[in-house]
C-alpha cells in the first residue's frame, strides 16, 4: 500500500495504491486519522488501487461518517476503476442502499456504477 | 490413483520398519515419549492415508492401535510387554494386509483387535466419543437438484472473522454461484474512525438466494464460521405457492417478519400516504439496508411466481379451433359405431365379444368426455368484453354503471360461448338504456349513484346458469300485463302469475324497438333473445321488483354436441327427448283416453298435466297402439305431456345438424344415429309448446 | 499470478496427493515434512495458504498454526487443517490456535479443491 499526500490549499488530495487489504488496515486507519487534521476538504484518489477488501472499504466508511460529523469533506475522486467496482459489489453495496441518511449523509462510494 | 496408492504402499512400508525398531525401543525404555509420538503418528499416518487412498481394511484395523496409543500418549496406559507383544503382531497384520496377497489372517486380527481394546481405559474413550462432533464438507459436487426455493440469510460474522483468515466476500461469492442472489451489505454498525477496530468487521448481510441446492448446502458454505457467527436462513418462497393470485409480500410485513421494523412503526408509518420504504428510512425506524434487502427480496419472488406462470403456460399449446370440432365429430361417429357394437355384441353369445364391447364402450366414453372438455372455455373473457360496452354506453347516457362479475372460471363448450355473446350484449343493453336510472334519479329514489349490472356464471349439473341481474328501477307488471292486453298477446281477462306476465315480453311480437322507448321497462326484442338461447337448448327466465332491479337467468346446456335423450318410438319412428327436462312417464290406455272426450288433459295423481299428441304434431299415420305412453315435462315452470308410443330409455347421442334443407323443420333441433343404423329426430320441446 | 500454497504433511504420500491436486488445479506448491520445516520455509519466501496435518513430529499442527498468527505477515492467511474422523476435538482447537477451517481426511480431490476457493481469494 503506498499513500502519498498533496496539499492545495484547503484540499488535501490523497492518492492511495498498491493493496488496500487486512495486513494494511491498522495503517490506513493511523493514516487516515492523521490527514483529518490536516484539511477541511480531503480528496481521495483510488485510481492507483490494485486490490481492495471488506475491512478497507468498511474503514474508508467510517473515515468519511467521522468526517461528516466533523464538518469536514471527503471526496472519493470521480472516475471508476474495475477493482473498486467489482469490490463494492462483492460487499454487496448495492446502488440503492449507499447511505444518504445513516452513518452518511454523502456516501463516498455513490455515483459508483454497479 | 494407481501411482499415489503405490506411493502409500512404499511409504507404508517404511513406517512399519521403523515402527519395529520404536516398539523394540519402547520395550527397553517404556517411558519414552518421543518413541511413544513415534508409534502413534506411525498408526495415524498408515491409518490416514489409508483410507485416503482406498486401503480401508488398513485403516480399519490400524484405528485400533492409534486408539490405544493415543491413551499411551496421554498417559492413560502405561507400555508393557504385552502391549508391545500386541503391537507388534498387528504391524506384522497390517504389513499382511499391504502385501494383498492373502496371506492376512482374519481370526488372529480379531483377537488383536479385542486385546487392544481391553487394554483402553473406559472414561477416556467416552469422552471422545460425547466429543461434539463438528460438521463436515460432504458435498464437494452439488447432490441432486432440490426444488428451487427463495431463502433469507442473515449473515453477521464475528468481529475477529479476519483474525481466523476468512475473507467473508468469498463466502458471498460462493452463495452467488448457488443461484440467483441478492446481497445487501448492512454498514449501520461502523463506527467513526477513532472507535473503529480496523481489523475487525462490522458489516453484516441480508442475501436473498434462490437457489435448488436446499439449506444445508446453504450451511455448508458458512461450515468453518457457523460456530461464532450468527446466521439464519428462512425460506421466503417454497417454490410451490401456488400460480393463481399468488403474490409477493408486502414491504411492510418482510421488515416486520425479519424483525427488523416492529408492528408499531408499520402501523404508524402507513397511516401517512407516503412510500412506505420512504417514510421508514427518513424516520430511522428501519435501515436502508433493511429495506433494500426487504426490496430485494420482494423482487426476487416476484420474479420466481412469475417464472413459474410462465411455466404453466408453456404447458399448454395452441390448436386452431376447426381441428378440434373435427375431432369432436370424429368422436361422435365413434359414439355411433360403438353403439352399434354394443347392441350388436348384447344380441350374441360370444363372451369375447361381449367383453370387447364393454372395453370399447368404456374408452369410448373416456374418449368423448376428454374430447368434449378440450372444447370447453372459460367465460370469463366474454365477460370482460362486456366492461368496455358498459363503460362506453353508460358514458353516453350519462349514467354511472359498474359491472361486476363472478364465476368467471366457469366453463362451457365453445360453440354455446360463442353463440352467447350477442344475446347477452342484447340484454346487457336493455339493463343499461332501460333498467339503470340516471344518477340523480337513483340518488333521489335513495339508491347509491352508480348502479351495478352483475354477471354470474355458475354450474347446475349438466346445465350452467347465467345470470344477468341490475339494481335498477325493475319493471312494472301492471305494464307488461296492459301492453299485452293491447297486443292482443293474453285475453283481457287472463288469470296469470306476476312471473308468467313479466315473462310475457319474450313473447313474439310484444313490443319493437320504435315503440318500446315509451315504455316503462325493457322489451326490445327480447323474443330474439328467447330464440337464441333456446337455439342452444337453452331457457330464459326473467324475474323482477319494482324499484330494486330485474334479474334474468339463461339456462344452458354444457354442450351442444352430445345430448341426453329419451329415446322413445312413435309409429316405428325414433325420437329423443331432451332427458334434463323429463320428469316421470305414465301409462295412457286408449280405453281411458276416450273418456276424456277429445279433451287433452290427464290427471297425473290429482295434478291436471296438459298433453300433446306428437303422432299428430308429425303427421304420423300409423295406427296407435293400445298403451300408449305419456312423456311429463317440464319447461318454463309448466308441466306438459308428450304422447308416445313406446318409451325405449334413457340414451345419451350426438347431435348431428339436419342441414340447411331442413331448415324449416323447426321443432325438429337434429337428428342423431342409432346403434343400428336408424335415424331418430331429436324434439325440439319448447318450439313445439311455441306453435 | 499463481499462489502458492503450502502444505505440511510428515505422509509423503498425503503431501504426494495434496500437491498432485493442487498443482492441477493451477497453483504453485510448496511442501515441509513437520511444522517446524514449514514454519521455516514460509518465513524465507511468501505464500498465500496453509494446508497442514494434525499429527507430525518435530511441531504438530497446532502448534505450527499458533506460530504462523504471531508473524505479521501472516495474521490473516487462511490455513486449513487436515484431521481424521476421531479428531473433533482437535478441529476445535485448531480453529482456537488461528486455524481458517479443515478438511476430514478421507477425503477426495474435489473437496480439497473446494475448500482452497472457499477461503483463497
Amino acid at each position: 500500500m503506498d499513500l502519498k499526500t498533496e496539499k492545495a490549499g484547503n484540499t488535501v488530495t490523497v492518492k492511495m495504491g498498491g493493496p488496500l487489504t487486512i495486513e494494511h488496515a491498522a495503517n490506513l486507519k493511523t493514516f487516515m486519522s492523521n490527514v483529518s487534521g490536516e484539511a477541511e476538504e480531503i480528496l481521495v484518489d483510488l485510481d492507483g488501487v490494485t486490490d481492495i477488501d471488506l475491512s478497507c472499504i468498511q474503514l474508508l466508511c467510517s473515515a468519511n461518517l467521522s468526517f461528516d460529523k466533523t464538518r469536514k469533506r471527503l471526496i472519493r475522486k470521480s472516475g471508476q476503476t474495475k477493482v473498486i467496482t467489482r469490490a463494492l459489489s462483492e460487499a454487496g453495496y448495492t446502488r440503492e442502499m449507499v447511505c444518504q441518511d445513516k452513518p452518511c449523509k454523502n456516501c463516498l462510494w455513490k455515483g459508483e456504477e454497479r | 490413483m494407481d501411482v499415489q496408492r503405490q506411493a502409500f504402499k512404499e511409504e507404508a512400508y517404511e513406517l512399519l520398519a521403523e515402527l519395529e525398531t520404536s516398539l523394540l525401543e519402547l520395550e527397553e525404555t517404556p517411558d519414552d515419549m518421543e518413541q511413544i509420538g513415534r508409534v502413534f503418528r506411525a498408526m495415524h499416518t498408515i491409518k490416514g492415508s489409508g483410507a485416503m487412498f482406498g486401503f480401508e481394511d488398513i485403516a480399519d484395523f490400524t484405528h485400533n492401535v492409534e486408539t490405544v496409543f493415543d491413551q499411551v500418549r496421554g498417559g492413560s496406559i502405561r507400555v508393557t510387554r504385552e502391549l508391545v507383544n500386541l503391537t507388534l503382531s498387528a504391524r506384522d497384520h497390517i504389513k499382511d494386509l499391504l502385501d494383498e496377497g492373502g496371506g492376512a489372517d482374519e481370526i488372529k486380527a480379531n483377537g488383536i483387535i479385542v486385546s487392544l481394546r481391553n487394554l483402553l481405559v473406559q472414561d477416556d474413550a467416552d469422552e471422545e466419543a460425547e466429543a461434539e462432533a463438528l460438521p463436515e464438507i460432504v458435498h464437494a459436487e452439488p447432490a441432486v437438484p432440490g426444488p428451487v426455493v427463495t431463502c433469507r440469510i442473515r449473515f453477521r460474522p464475528a468481529p475477529d472473522i479476519f483474525a481466523s483468515g476468512t475473507n467473508p466476500l468469498l463466502l458471498l461469492n460462493e452463495l452467488r454461484e448457488m443461484g440467483e442472489c441478492s446481497v445487501t451489505a448492512h454498514t449501520e454498525d461502523i463506527p467513526p474512525l477513532k472507535d473503529l477496530d480496523p481489523e475487525a468487521c462490522y458489516i453484516f448481510w441480508d442475501i436473498i438466494l434462490t437457489t435448488s441446492h436446499g439449506t444445508n448446502a446453504i450451511k455448508d458454505v458458512f461450515i468453518f464460521v457457523l460456530d461464532d457467527c450468527e446466521l439464519t436462513i428462512d425460506i421466503v418462497d417454497d417454490g410451490e405457492r401456488v400460480v393463481d393470485g399468488a403474490h409477493p409480500d408486502r414491504l411492510g410485513e418482510i421488515l416486520v417478519r425479519r424483525g427488523d421494523l416492529s408492528d408499531k412503526h408499520l402501523q404508524k408509518a402507513l397511516e401517512s400516504q407516503d412510500r412506505l420504504g420512504e417514510i421508514l428510512i427518513k424516520e430511522k425506524t428501519a435501515s436502508r439496508a433493511a429495506v433494500v434487502s426487504a426490496l430485494a427480496e420482494q423482487e426476487q419472488v416476484k420474479k420466481r411466481i412469475a417464472q413459474r406462470k410462465e411455466t404453466a403456460v408453456s404447458t399448454s399449446i395452441r390448436v386452431p379451433a376447426d381441428k378440434l370440432d373435427q375431432l369432436v365429430d370424429l368422436v361422435g361417429e365413434l359414439v355411433t359405431v360403438q353403439a352399434r357394437l354394443s347392441e350388436k355384441a348384447a344380441t350374441e353369445t360370444d363372451a369375447d365379444l361381449v367383453a370387447i364391447a364393454e372395453e370399447v364402450e368404456m374408452l369410448t366414453g373416456g374418449l368423448r368426455d376428454n374430447a368434449m372438455s378440450i372444447r370447453m372455455l372459460q367465460i370469463g373473457t366474454t365477460f370482460s368484453n362486456f366492461k368496455r360496452l358498459v363503460r362506453d354506453l353508460s358514458g353516453e347516457l350519462g349514467k354511472k354503471i359498474e359491472l361486476t362479475t363472478t364465476g368467471g372460471d366457469t366453463e362451457l363448450d365453445k360453440t354455446v360461448i360463442e353463440r352467447l355473446k350477442d344475446p347477452l350484449v342484447h340484454i346487457i343493453r336493455n339493463s343499461i338504456d332501460h333498467g339503470i336510472e340516471s344518477p340523480d334519479v337513483r340518488k333521489a329514489a335513495g339508491k347509491p349513484e352508480t348502479g351495478t349490472i352483475h354477471l354470474k356464471a355458475q354450474h347446475s349439473g349438466a346445465n350452467v346458469l347465467i345470470e344477468i341481474s341490475d339494481n335498477g328501477k325493475g319493471i312494472d307488471a301492471e305494464v307488461i300485463r296492459q301492453k299485452a292486453t293491447e297486443k292482443g298477446i293474453i285475453p283481457i281477462d287472463a288469470d296469470l302469475s306476476e312471473r308468467e306476465v313479466l315473462n310475457l315480453i319474450f313473447s313474439p311480437g310484444f313490443s319493437t324497438a320504435s315503440k318500446v322507448t315509451d315504455l316503462s321497462g325493457r322489451g326490445v326484442g327480447m323474443d330474439v333473445v328467447k330464440n337464441s338461447i333456446e337455439a342452444l337448448r337453452g331457457s330464459i327466465e326473467l324475474v323482477s321488483r319494482k324499484g330494486e332491479g330485474t334479474t334474468i337467468t339463461l339456462k344452458l346446456p354444457l354442450t351442444l354436441a352430445i345430448i341426453d335423450g329419451l329415446l322413445v318410438t312413435i309409429g316405428g319412428d325414433y325420437f329423443v327427448l331432451p332427458l334434463a327436462s323429463v320428469d316421470e312417464c305414465v301409462e295412457l290406455p286408449r280405453n281411458r283416453d276416450e273418456k276424456r272426450n277429445g279433451r287433452n288433459i290427464l290427471n297425473v295423481r290429482g295434478e291436471i298435466v296438459p298433453f300433446i299428441r306428437l303422432r299428430k304434431e308429425y303427421g304420423i299415420q300409423v295406427d296407435r297402439p293400445e298403451l300408449e305412453h305419456v312423456v311429463i315435462m317440464e319447461t318454463n315452470g309448466k308441466r306438459v305431456g308428450f304422447v308416445v308410443d313406446h318409451v325405449i330409455g334413457g340414451h345419451q347421442t350426438v347431435i348431428k345438424n339436419l342441414g340447411s334443407a331442413f331448415k324449416k323443420a323447426r321443432d325438429i333441433s337434429g337428428a342423431t344415429i342409432l346403434g343400428d343404423g336408424t335415424v331418430a329426430l331429436i324434439i325440439d320441446v319448447n318450439k313445439i309448446l311455441d306453435f | 499470478m499463481a499462489k502458492t500454497i503450502l502444505t505440511a504433511d510428515d505422509s509423503a504420500s498425503m503431501r504426494q496427493m495434496v500437491t498432485f491436486t493442487l498443482k492441477g488445479a493451477g497453483y504453485e506448491v510448496v511442501e515441509a515434512v513437520d511444522g517446524k520445516d514449514g514454519l521455516s520455509m514460509i518465513s524465507q519466501s511468501k505464500v498465500d495458504m496453509i494446508i497442514t496435518d494434525l499429527n507430525m513430529p518435530n511441531m504438530d499442527g497446532i502448534e505450527m498454526i499458533r506460530n504462523v498468527r504471531t508473524m505479521p505477515q501472516y495474521k490473516f492467511i487462511p490455513i486449513i487443517l487436515l484431521t481424521t474422523e476421531s479428531q473433533d476435538g482437535k478441529k476445535k482447537e485448531g480453529k482456537a490456535a488461528g486455524a481458517t477451517g479443515w478438511i476430514t481426511k478421507p477425503f477426495k480431490p474435489e473437496q480439497l479443491l473446494a475448500v482452497v476457493k472457499k477461503v483463497l481469494k
